[in-house]
């Protein structure tokens, strides 16, 4: 295991990876949006608005799966000081970012003409909103400190603290009275949704999954060869130097 | 998709078009250091 954890290795590997990875998630991800758009029957409350659902749901997993990965990967950078941990928390971060906005934009485009709102300061969404935050600030901090080694423990500190908020988005629609309606899927019973329409959730969350491992791969093959870079570049001006 | 379709197409548009955005800055991001190494390596060379 930890022999792919060598740089280079991972950097091959990753390579050999990642045209699979495009590959799969293209046809999830397809498959999924033509289920989703045009096979799937209306809800019988909420009519034809629910197919937004099929994006805004999975979207909002991986919002939360993908901060759940920085905060394991900060934690393994910070306790084994590995820097491949470091680059996947890095390199995951812009991506969560990117599927938290689409949660947030789709659950405003469908809440407008099904509870006539764009926006409600409920407990879901502001904690949501935070995550947000939390990744914009995760990425500027990164951005902010020039040393590496003290930008990766520095923001591996604040994907720690941060991880906080996920139970509280994953409880919030319990916790607390929410506009949201709580889980239809992830619960304790049985999913309260039918198959025709469990499959094409299923497939876009799929989709979504290997779409963040794809774009992880190119992320983290491109922060390989930046460190690379960078440490030819100080050879070349210690070089000078003497 | 009736009255929501315009609806149902801006939420699926804005998520491909963001989609799209990461990918293309991901991708970038890879092709500009390959192309800097690749300088830098044969730089080293002559």
């Amino acid at each position: 295991m930890w022999r792919f954890a060598n740089p280079a290795i991972f950097y091959d590997l990753a390579t050999t990876a990642s045209p699979w990875a495009a590959g799969i998630s293209l046809l999830l991800l397809g498959l999924g949006a033509y289920l989703g758009l045009f096979v799937a029957p209306p809800d019988y409350y909420q009519g034809e608005i629910m197919r937004i659902m099929y994006v805004h749901v999975p979207a909002a997993w991986m919002a939360m799966f993908c901060y759940g990965v920085m905060a394991v990967s900060s934690a393994s950078g910070l306790i084994w000081n590995h820097p491949l941990a470091y680059v996947a928390a890095k390199a995951t971060a812009p991506i969560g970012m990117v599927f938290t906005a689409i949660a947030l934009i789709t659950g405003s485009i469908w809440g407008k003409p099904t509870w006539g709102t764009w926006w409600s300061w409920d407990a879901r969404m502001t904690s949501v909103l935070i995550l947000l935050f939390l990744y914009l600030g995760y990425i500027a901090l990164w951005n902010a400190i020039e040393e590496p080694v003290r930008a990766a423990r520095t923001t591996a500190i604040l994907a720690l603290v941060g991880a906080v908020n996920l139970p509280v988005i994953k409880f919030s629609v319990d916790w607390w009275n929410t506009l949201h309606q709580p889980a239809s899927l992830m619960r304790a019973d049985a999913p309260a949704i039918h198959s025709s329409m469990l499959m094409p959730l299923l497939l876009m969350a799929l989709g979504f999954t290997v779409f963040y491992i794809w774009l992880l791969l190119l992320r983290m093959r491109g922060e390989i060869l930046a460190r690379r870079v960078r440490g030819l570049r100080l050879a070349r001006v210690q070089a000078g130097q003497n | 998709m009736g009255d929501f379709a315009a609806y149902i197409w801006s939420a699926w548009g804005i998520a491909g078009a963001l989609l799209l955005a990461i990918w293309r800055t991901s991708d970038g991001l890879l092709r500009r250091q390959m192309a800097l190494l690749a300088t830098l390596e044969a730089e080293e060379k002559s």
